[in-house]
């Protein structure tokens, strides 16, 4: 998590509850294109820690090549989402009724994609420039832009995915392919290029919440895999299949997370063991997560 | 099926390879050096924590992602016991404390989550969870359990007086495994094990059958826990070092890797590819680095999506099919020279 | 002669779902080694019924009684310890094992503990009924082949005989003719009218195919919307108007 700007600052309420909005809108944002492709879909993808890191090699690669920040923001997507693409044509596609064999699978990709960005990119730390500097002052309080950004840049994609499934055909399609796919394909809708586009978005978001993300984080090969944990949780914990699920799902644990690391500050890694055991507590006694998909039932 | 064979059967293909395996690495200590010696003797109870994976995975479908966890805590155990409380003896330490220790949070954890039928994806997931959770506690009490650090210096075991020697170790590794792989292929081949595949196979079939299958479950995934117990065990006592990594999940994920390549749900197959991938490992990665990793997992997800029983499966399949072309040009052959009884 | 005591009485059986109920305020009652068939159109509540009779669904409100005890609340496991089996409409056998791996698992099911099972090494003692059964089902000659394979008649019989392997003493057959041909379906009666004859079995067979139920089972119970509108012989059933009404409006849909 974003243990490293928590730590740094000084506490004082104000300071609290900014951090803790920006550190739940970034689990939201890089939970987002999970809960597409794990909460709708019902893809195990456990290569979604590993797209969101190949985001933040995208934008580095395009940083470094000479480009803008925000060209970065834009590339990163673009790529992971044909990583996605093609992760989808090879391996998903023969997968859908096989969910563990899904959960390993992807999680041979997600070693592949990270030895791959090991040896293209090397073992050191990369560093990412946000495409804002500088401060704004927010309740009296001194506030990096980028972090504003961050939580701007959730609310937008998650208003836009929503809308997106809610409102438009491809969306409304996508849906219906994945709630009953022989139906769809009854009424002539095309599943194969339905469930490609579908696990094409979750991956773009994956990859730009990686290219947003990346200028708070250590960039390594490995940073993906905390997050990865982190995204199932918040997409479990919230409710599978829904995006006001995966909202409460952060506000939730990104917030218990940022209180246990002022109640029990010094410890980090105990106060994230705490959270981790909420989760797993409420995952045995609420399996449904907080926001259950409606007309659930039995 | 390859369950159904008994586990040492001279007669056929398979248990010519076991033997010849087993006196390879009976024979081991012979030809390398002391501190190869004790380097397989860690892949031996790296593939005794394989084989109490497969036990769970693959014949009762429940794939953990966790089991690191007892693993670790076997070896912490192991560890304190072994540096600080001297009045209880090694072999004790080995074969009760860690072992009873580490079904004690199985039995804990494997009642927690079956009483709620966790399972599929979601016994994956939270058992992923239990192992980050053991890491991090293992990596922030520095006093205690020497934080991020790890503990050094763990002694290896004296049995009534005498200190082992690696190859002493060794040898007790290899009995262990040995051991323990023969009691499994019993249980999986009992009626026992019957119903365990009828949970993999259908769990609520085998329930409206009449098993109580949560007891069945929770038996399973408390003997492994045994079995990581002392694996982890043994595992500090050779290695005289611990460290939060080897709760972690990490190491969790690496073993199911070394079970799917080998062949999962045949035991033999965790084994195999328990020491073939740790072997190659060690003499791979230094010439092909980050080649080498990628490679494996390249091949894991081969095996996962086309050849779900692994490397061993393959082989068994080979053999068959050379062994049935081999039956029928032989009855060709009788069956042209006319009068022969059966 | 005193009353016989029932095997299996249900009274007042509820089971809603949120506003929906599915079972509503159901009276069955089923003699030892009586047949009995339950029949009614799609969404009538059958297999909801059956799914609280055998303890996969909790009652709502209402009684289960078996064999004297009061099992309404007592897990499925158990239920089937007691002698409550099913067969499901979906056939439910373990497709990557052969036919006689399945049946020595249903088989070993009742009465045996996991520490007696470990111990068990040697299926001899069952293998004659086995064979005896697998005989009834026309598979004897299929022992080794894995039942993944098999035709969709071929799993139903397995699973059917399967279930009395396991001795029970109320046989739930749901949909035994769902999925399968004509022909087979002949096979499918002759089945079990075997099984009635030589089995101490209670049975109840849901079915929606009234020709089917006319060749196994006297009497009849027919369920409606969660409801039982009718209960008798099959000619009374058969003269009933509401039932007539029912099955007539669904042909009409259909």
């Amino acid at each position: 998590m974003i243990s490293t700007l928590a730590t740094t600052i000084p506490l004082q309420l104000a300071d609290r509850v900014l951090i803790s909005l920006t550190s739940i809108s970034g689990l939201i944002l890089v939970a987002s294109g999970l809960t597409i492709i794990f909460g709708l879909m019902g893809v195990l993808n456990l290569a979604h820690g590993a797209l969101m890191m190949v985001g933040a090699y995208t934008a580095y690669a395009v940083q470094s090549a000479g480009f803008s920040p925000w060209l970065s923001i834009v590339i990163a997507p673009l790529v992971v989402g044909l990583v996605g693409v093609a992760m989808e044509v090879t391996l998903i596609r023969r997968l859908y009724d096989r969910p563990l064999d899904t959960l390993l699978a992807t999680w041979g990709v997600a070693i592949v994609l990270q030895e791959a960005v090991t040896i293209a990119f090397g073992t050191s730390q990369k560093s990412v420039a946000p495409p804002m500097e500088g401060s704004i002052s927010l309740l009296g309080v001194t506030y990096p832009i980028h972090w504003a950004f961050i939580i701007v840049v959730a609310v937008v994609v998650m208003a836009i995915t929503i809308g997106l499934f809610a409102y438009t055909d491809i969306g409304i399609m996508a849906l219906a392919v994945i709630q009953d796919r022989e139906m769809a394909a009854a009424v002539g809708i095309n599943t194969r290029v339905s469930d490609r586009t579908t696990f094409a978005f979750g991956s773009a978001l994956a990859g730009l919440s990686g290219a947003i993300m990346a200028p708070l984080l250590s960039v390594n090969s490995t940073m993906g895999i905390s997050w990865l944990a982190d995204s199932f949780l918040v997409v479990i914990v919230g409710g599978i299949g829904t995006f006001t699920g995966t909202i409460a799902g952060g506000v939730l644990l990104g917030g218990l997370d940022n209180l246990f690391r002022t109640v029990i500050s010094g410890y980090t890694s105990i106060a994230q063991a705490a959270v981790l055991l909420v989760a797993l507590v409420i995952i045995r006694y609420r399996p449904q997560g907080l926001v259950p998909t409606t007309g659930g039932g039995e | 099926m390859a369950t159904k064979d008994a586990a040492v059967n001279l007669k056929t293909p398979s248990s010519v390879a076991k033997i010849v395996g087993l006196l390879a690495l009976v024979a081991l200590p012979l030809f390398v050096s002391e501190y190869q010696v004790s380097t397989w003797s860690t892949y031996l109870t790296f593939a005794l924590l394989a084989l109490s994976i497969d036990l769970v995975w693959g014949y009762t479908g429940l794939l953990t992602l966790g089991h690191a966890a007892f693993f670790g805590v076997g070896a912490y155990v192991t560890a304190k016991l072994l540096k600080e409380v001297p009045v209880v003896p090694d072999i004790a330490v080995v074969f009760i404390v860690a072992p009873v220790v580490a079904a004690l949070l199985t039995l804990a954890l494997g009642w927690f989550l079956f009483s709620a039928d966790v399972k599929g994806s979601y016994f994956a997931i939270t058992t992923l969870i239990v192992s980050i959770i053991f890491e991090s506690i293992a990596g922030e009490f520095v006093g205690f359990l020497g934080g991020f650090n790890g503990i050094y210096g763990i002694p290896s075991i004296q049995v009534v007086g005498v200190e082992l020697t690696a190859t002493m170790s060794y040898y007790l590794a290899l009995g262990v495994l040995v051991g323990s792989y023969l009691f499994l292929n019993t249980l999986v081949d009992s009626a026992f094990g019957r119903v365990l595949r009828g949970i993999r196979g259908n769990q609520e079939r085998t329930e409206f059958f009449g098993y109580d299958t949560q007891q069945y479950r929770l038996i399973i995934f408390t003997l492994s826990g045994v079995m990581a117990g002392v694996a982890g065990s043994m595992y500090a006592t050779i290695d005289g070092f611990v460290s939060p990594p080897l709760l972690g999940f990490v190491l969790s994920t690496q073993v199911v890797i070394w079970i799917a390549v080998g062949g999962r749900g045949t035991l033999i197959g965790a084994v195999f590819g328990a020491l073939l991938i740790q072997y190659l490992n060690s003499t791979l990665s230094d010439v092909l680095i980050n080649y080498w990793e990628m490679g494996l997992a390249l091949l894991f997800i081969a095996v996962v999506i086309g050849a779900p029983r692994g490397i061993v499966g393959l082989l068994s399949d080979i053999v068959e099919g050379v062994q049935a072309t081999l039956v029928s040009t032989s009855r060709n052959e009788i069956g042209a020279g006319g009068e022969v009884d059966d | 002669m005193t009353e016989i005591e029932p095997l299996l009485q249900a009274e007042g059986l509820t089971k809603r779902f949120g506003e929906f109920t599915a079972v509503n305020d159901v009276d069955f009652t089923v003699q030892p080694n009586e047949t009995k068939a339950l029949i009614g159109p799609n969404g009538a509540g059958k297999t909801t019924f059956q799914n609280l009779l055998t303890g996969k669904l909790s009652a709502t409100e209402g009684t289960i009684t078996f064999d004297g005890e009061d099992v309404t609340s007592v897990p499925p496991h158990e239920r089937a310890q007691r002698g409550i089996i099913r067969k499901y409409q979906i056939t439910s056998v373990y497709e990557d094992e052969t036919v006689i791996e399945n049946m020595r698992l249903a088989f070993r099911s009742r009465a045996s503990s996991p520490w007696k099972l470990l111990r068990t090494h040697d299926d001899s003692d069952i293998r004659e009924r086995i064979e005896e059964l697998l005989e009834i089902a026309n598979l004897n000659d299929k022992q080794d082949t894995m039942v993944g394979t098999l035709s969709h008649g071929e799993k139903q019989w397995l699973e059917i005989v399967m279930a009395v392997g396991a001795e029970p003493e109320l046989l739930l057959l749901d949909e035994p003719t769902s999925g399968i041909s004509v022909g087979e379906t002949n096979d499918t009666v002759d089945l079990i009218k075997e099984i009635r004859e030589t089995e101490n079995v209670a049975i109840v067979v849901i079915e929606h195919d009234m020709d089917f139920i006319r060749k196994v089972s006297e009497s009849i119970t027919v369920l409606d919307r969660g409801e039982i509108i009718a209960s008798g012989t099959i000619d009374e059933i058969e003269r009933n108007e509401t039932v007539q009404q029912i099955y007539l409006g669904e042909t009409a849909d259909a």
